[in-house]
């Protein structure tokens, strides 16, 4: 409970502070000045609810006229849903009074005199005058605030709804992604299939039709037929190309799919060149050669046949390809600190400058070479099988002099 | 020269991969090696670990090699050949055990590359004595299946040459000494 003796009391003290500048008759006044321009509602009612005292801002706040609410019972303030309750309230607060916020966890409302509501805050207090209580509460328009409140209760929602919203569209892009993504795997393996299978058959009719140009070349050289001959020459050299090319779809697929595993046998690398040069020799054009020289006296190495024989044909395969009639293409083989040397070296048209950064990528083929056939696979392939051989590979060229070199570690042989 | 050898003329059949070597081994004389050969009758499951096939090309097979000798086995599948190849400074014997080979012999021809002389049938059990220079040949698997032939070399070649028959141009692979 306030008392006007308490509260004179504590404005005294204030006054006897050091430093005050206000004097002990200045009270009043200072007194009034508060009780004017205070930014909140100032209202005193008596035991029955009846306004006895009010601020301009009350007036202001609820639209009324000077005077208007003098004397008016309290719930005259208040939205007409809300009057009946409210007078049993405050007589309940009569006879119990404490200094308290009004309405704590609820939404408290006022009523214009126009009958508009808007939201309040009301802190209740009781003192006494000689001996009669009386209620002083401060009320305060929350509206901008209340307003600002739902704003951000809104902005909230709205981001909440938008996040779920996108969520949901992440998850649906999500779900489209992974569609496409298995899509995607089903093709490839298709594709696998479609250019394994394809491949495959596509050899069989052309292993049949190259034994039948060989048959009928042998038929007709002794007739000497010049012309057949010719076309003889030209149907194998475009079925070579062909099976070529599916032999280079058809190690990539196998690549791809991990079907190609190191298997390391010894290796007489001299009778694999030679083999590999037996073979390699039909691609050769009017005047080619392959010249073959294996340095030192070590011969066998140990490692996957098959891989070691893609590479060096890939490599000779290339030389030939790219170097005119009647030249040379070298091929040098070393063994060293159980290290595989190979070095094939050609007098091609060489590697553009500008080519060189993206020679061993998949399907990629020189500036200079578009006119010359072939699926830009052979390269990779290489790369693919040495990294399954941990080998390395490195080249220089120039237009006349294209050099690459290939270094293969031995595998270990099976004894040890 | 091409010289067919009496099979009746030597003593107990050869017929183990093991029992060649061993043979060919025991004897530093070249020329006996074709007498040793002779004795040839391995059965081919023998042979068969040393058996390399390849859709692509033929394929060579060392057995053994030393400072004397090589022995290869090379396999065929229907329709591959070799190229038109010859070997300097060899004698080499060329042995049929499996399929029938078309060995063609070409001579070389000043000016003009290569010309075919002449071609011959070789049957399984037959053996084919080459001599430094009439060394030009051409073997092709002529018959519907796989053929093997087991080659002889002394000493073990030291170099390779194949004839562009178009041009006469030759590509040489020398393999360097053999170990």
């Amino acid at each position: 409970m306030t008392s006007a003796a308490t509260t004179q009391g504590y404005l005294a003290a204030m006054m006897d502070n050091a430093g005050s500048s206000f004097k002990p008759h200045d009270l009043e006044r200072i007194g009034q000045l508060l009780f004017a321009t205070a930014a909140e509602g100032l209202v005193v009612v008596n035991g029955k609810g009846a306004i006895l005292m009010h601020n301009p801002r009350l007036n202001t706040m609820f639209g009324h006229g000077a005077g208007e609410l003098m004397g008016q019972p309290i719930e005259v303030l208040l939205p007409d849903a809300i009057r009946s309750r409210h007078t049993a309230h405050r007589e309940a607060y009569d006879k119990k009074p404490v200094q308290r916020s009004m309405g704590q966890g609820m939404d408290l409302w006022g009523k214009r005199k126009d009958g508009s509501v808007f939201p309040v805050e009301v802190s209740l207090n009781h003192f006494e005058v000689d001996g009669e209580r009386f209620v002083m509460g401060l009320v305060t328009d929350i509206t901008l605030r209340r307003n600002a409140e739902e704003d951000l209760k809104r902005t909230n929602q709205e981001l909440e709804e938008r996040v779920e919203q996108r969520t949901e569209e992440l998850r649906a892009a999500e779900h489209s992604v992974r569609e496409a993504l298995e899509k995607e795997k089903e093709l490839h393996a298709l594709k696998g299939r479609f250019v394994s299978m394809a491949s495959h058959e596509f050899r069989t009719p052309l292993s049949t039709i190259m034994s039948s140009v060989d048959l009928i070349g042998r038929y007709t050289e002794d007739a000497a037929d010049e012309k057949v001959q010719k076309h003889v020459v030209r149907i194998r050299a475009k079925v070579r190309e062909m099976t070529a090319m599916l032999n280079e779809f058809l190690s990539l697929e196998k690549i791809e799919q991990g079907q190609v595993i190191s298997t390391p046998v010894e290796i007489d690398i001299v009778h694999l060149c030679i083999e590999l040069m037996e073979e390699l020799r039909p691609l050769a054009k009017p005047g080619q050669t392959i010249d073959f020289d294996h340095q030192g006296e070590a011969r066998t190495v140990r490692m996957d046949r098959q891989m070691l024989s893609n590479v060096i044909s890939n490599l000779v395969t290339n030389a030939l390809k790219y170097s005119l009639e009647g030249q040379t293409a070298k091929l040098r083989t070393s063994i060293a600190n159980s290290q595989l040397t190979i070095l094939v070296r050609d007098c091609g048209i060489g590697i553009p400058k500008e080519d060189q950064q993206h020679l061993f990528e998949r399907f990629f083929r020189g500036g200079n070479t578009t006119h010359i056939q072939g699926t830009g696979l052979g390269l990779n392939i290489v790369t693919r099988y040495l990294d399954l051989l941990g080998g390395t590979i490195n080249f220089a060229s120039a237009p006349g002099n294209t050099v690459f070199t290939v270094v293969l570690p031995q595998q270990p042989s099976a004894d040890h | 020269m091409n010289k067919p050898f009496d099979r009746s003329v030597n003593a107990a059949p050869i017929t183990s991969i093991r029992e060649l070597l061993q043979e060919l081994l025991r004897h530093r004389d070249p020329e006996a090696y074709g007498e040793i050969l002779l004795r040839y009758a391995i059965p081919t499951l023998d042979l068969e670990p040393y058996f390399r096939w390849n859709t692509r090309h033929y394929t060579r097979t060392c057995v053994h090699r030393n400072e004397g000798f090589e022995l290869l086995v090379i396999c065929y599948e229907p329709g591959q050949r070799t190229s038109v190849h010859d070997y300097d400074s060899q004698l080499a014997w060329i042995h049929p055990v499996m399929g029938e080979v078309l060995e063609e012999r070409f001579a070389l021809v000043p000016d003009d590359g290569i010309r075919r002389t002449s071609e011959v049938f070789r049957q399984p059990g037959e053996v084919d004595r080459i001599s430094a220079g009439t060394a030009i040949r051409r073997f092709t698997n002529v018959g519907p299946g796989r053929a093997v032939t087991v080659n002889l070399y002394a000493k073990p070649m030291s170099k390779w040459r194949v004839y562009d028959e178009r041009t006469g141009a030759t590509t040489t692979t020398p393999p360097g000494p053999a170990r």
